[in-house]
């Protein structure tokens, strides 16, 4: 669906639309050609995975309006099932992504029907209080995941185990998991589900007096956005080669996603990507500057951007956009 | 079904708040093409009764019957796809969407493809009057519009019988004439109808039976006429006596 207003986009200015996405993405592309700087490459890969799993949460958040501070349940189910098939049964994780995908919608699927009953605050606690129920578990079934001494994926470079010697292959793969991400989300708005899940959020009463299952619309958003983010965390296990319960089922990641769609745009196609681009790069600078000296710093440089967006820009960076293109075209 | 059986019929429908008493006892039907009128003062509970026949509420004894299916358990979206459609009487838009998306979302509901969804949505919009506003944000709309608006979402879901709650409520006359001529076009095309109103001017005009509700039960029922020299319901409507003698004979 269009946003209102947007609606009537003329042939003319959708193409010029189309062709900015276009020199955008093949800009990206070029980039991993041109630069050779590995901490370049990083924050990218960190800035497109980041992009890709705030994606996929904007489906339950920001479309189904179902607000999560727990996908670091789905995050780490993706996470840790590619990695430890992959280790302990030797099973490639281009396989292992798979399934940690589907077990991370089926947990979703239990989750959903828990906690559906509770609305508002009582969802987002409920979502919080199952991502630490899982760092628990890693933390404690040591057989399993190695608990807190970590899993570490032993590295031995194939295309076949989603392993690579440089940089380039990861941020090229990021690139098109985010790209995909943004494209399937873009094509959801449109598609009958998307509608679903959006007339969900804005008024649950209508949408269920005009025919819409709003139960089971909330379920599949969720299933969805799970698996996806599952998706994500696996590139992430597969970048890092290493994984440890309090790092992965945290809140610092379940609260990344949440905020980066938030500055963003929530509920938008491109917000995601759009925030991911302003936040990540900037932590990550910050991060390298700054060193071991001041090392929550970045924190406080997020709730800041947070504060100022939440201050000039409510609708996020696509909505502060989208009104200047508006005031522009008048 | 056979052509005599109601659309629409409710035996013995009580609903309890606690110790109050919503809905006690109602028994009701609407026939194939029928406009029935559902009046009362304020708080006889007839917002309750559409919640429970809509399925938004369970009632706690009686059956309803819709189309020779007993509904009992079923969700609301579920009695909506059967053809069981409803307004709020505050209007609920979906305030982000455009006015054209409310109407989409609707058709979508209903099963249709997108394209089939928003065709008929333009269709929709042209036979409410507000074609013009398609590009709109639905919160951006007057009270006025957001009626039209719950109407035409409501017909883009494929009613068979539609249940209107307070449409009229907040319009101004030249909007209240409209609607009312959007009402009778409705009976046209075939949409019977459950209608509460306050309006009596417009609701005893166009209904061709109307059923009385006072403290949760059933006080009257039969033609309009009937209805407003119905002692009983004189006696409900003390001080308001005045408009329902003057909608009677309007």
């Amino acid at each position: 669906m269009t946003a209102a207003g947007g609606g009537g986009a003329t042939g003319r200015r959708r193409g010029w639309r189309l062709a900015a996405w276009l020199a955008g993405g093949l800009l990206l592309a070029a980039v991993p050609l041109v630069v050779r700087n590995a901490f370049v490459h990083d924050v990218m890969i960190l800035t497109l995975l980041w992009a890709a799993a705030a994606s996929a949460w904007n489906i339950a958040g920001g479309y189904a309006g179902q607000i999560s501070i727990g996908h670091a349940a789905f995050f780490g189910i993706g996470a840790y099932t590619s990695s430890i098939l992959f280790v302990d049964l030797g099973v490639t994780p281009w396989l292992g992504m798979i399934v940690g995908a589907i077990l991370a919608a089926l947990f979703a699927v239990l989750i959903s029907v828990v906690c559906f009953r509770l609305r508002g605050p009582f969802f987002i606690l409920a979502t919080l209080a199952f991502a630490e129920v899982l760092r628990v578990l890693a933390l404690n079934w040591r057989s399993l995941t190695r608990g807190s001494y970590g899993l570490e994926v032993t590295f031995r470079e194939s295309a076949a185990n989603f392993m690579f010697a440089g940089k380039r292959p990861y941020t090229y793969l990021a690139l098109l998991l985010a790209a995909g991400m943004v494209a399937l989300v873009r094509g959801l708005e449109r598609a009958p589900l998307g509608y679903r899940l959006v007339a969900t959020r804005e008024e649950e009463d209508a949408a269920e007096a005009m025919g819409i299952d709003t139960f089971r619309a909330k379920v599949i958003g969720m299933a969805l956005s799970a698996l996806l983010t599952a998706l994500a965390g696996s590139f992430y296990a597969q970048y890092f080669l290493f994984l440890e319960p309090g790092q992965i089922f945290s809140f610092e990641v379940s609260i990344q996603l949440p905020l980066i769609c938030v500055i963003g745009g929530i509920g938008t196609a491109v917000g995601p990507l759009l925030g991911a681009l302003l936040i990540v790069p900037f932590s990550e600078l910050l991060r390298a500057w700054l060193g071991g000296a001041a090392s929550g710093l970045y924190l406080s440089v997020y709730a800041l951007v947070l504060i100022l967006v939440v201050l000039f820009m409510p609708d996020g960076l696509v909505g502060a956009l989208g009104r200047r293109a508006q005031e522009a075209a008048a | 079904m056979s052509g005599d059986a109601p659309l629409l019929r409710l035996e013995g429908v009580t609903v309890r708040f606690g110790p109050l008493v919503a809905n006690h006892a109602i028994s009701l039907s609407v026939r194939q093409g029928e406009i029935v009128g559902l009046i009362g003062p304020n708080g006889a509970g007839k917002t309750t009764l559409f919640n429970v026949i809509t399925g938004f509420l369970p009632p706690e004894a009686g059956e309803i019957r819709f189309a020779g299916i007993a509904l009992d358990g079923m969700r609301p979206s579920a009695r909506a796809r059967r053809g069981l459609v409803r307004t709020f009487q505050i209007a609920k838009p979906l305030g982000r969407l455009s006015v054209l998306d409310n109407v989409v979302a609707a058709g979508l509901a209903r099963g249709a493809g997108v394209a089939e969804a928003r065709r008929a949505a333009r269709e929709v919009l042209a036979f409410v009057g507000l074609e013009a506003l398609a590009g709109a944000w639905a919160r951006n709309l007057t009270v006025g519009q957001l009626k039209l608006l719950e109407v035409a979402r409501a017909l883009a879901a494929g009613p068979r019988l539609l249940l209107l709650d307070e449409v009229m409520a907040g319009l101004a006359p030249a909007e209240i004439r409209r609607m009312l001529a959007l009402i009778q076009q409705l009976r046209a095309r075939g949409i019977s109808l459950l209608w509460i109103e306050h309006v009596m001017a417009a609701i005893m005009g166009a209904a061709d039976r109307i059923v009385v509700l006072h403290h949760g039960e059933k006080i009257a029922e039969g033609s309009p006429a009937a209805v407003a020299r119905d002692p009983a319901v004189l006696q409900a409507y003390l001080g308001e006596k005045y408009h329902l003698a003057q909608g009677a004979w309007a």
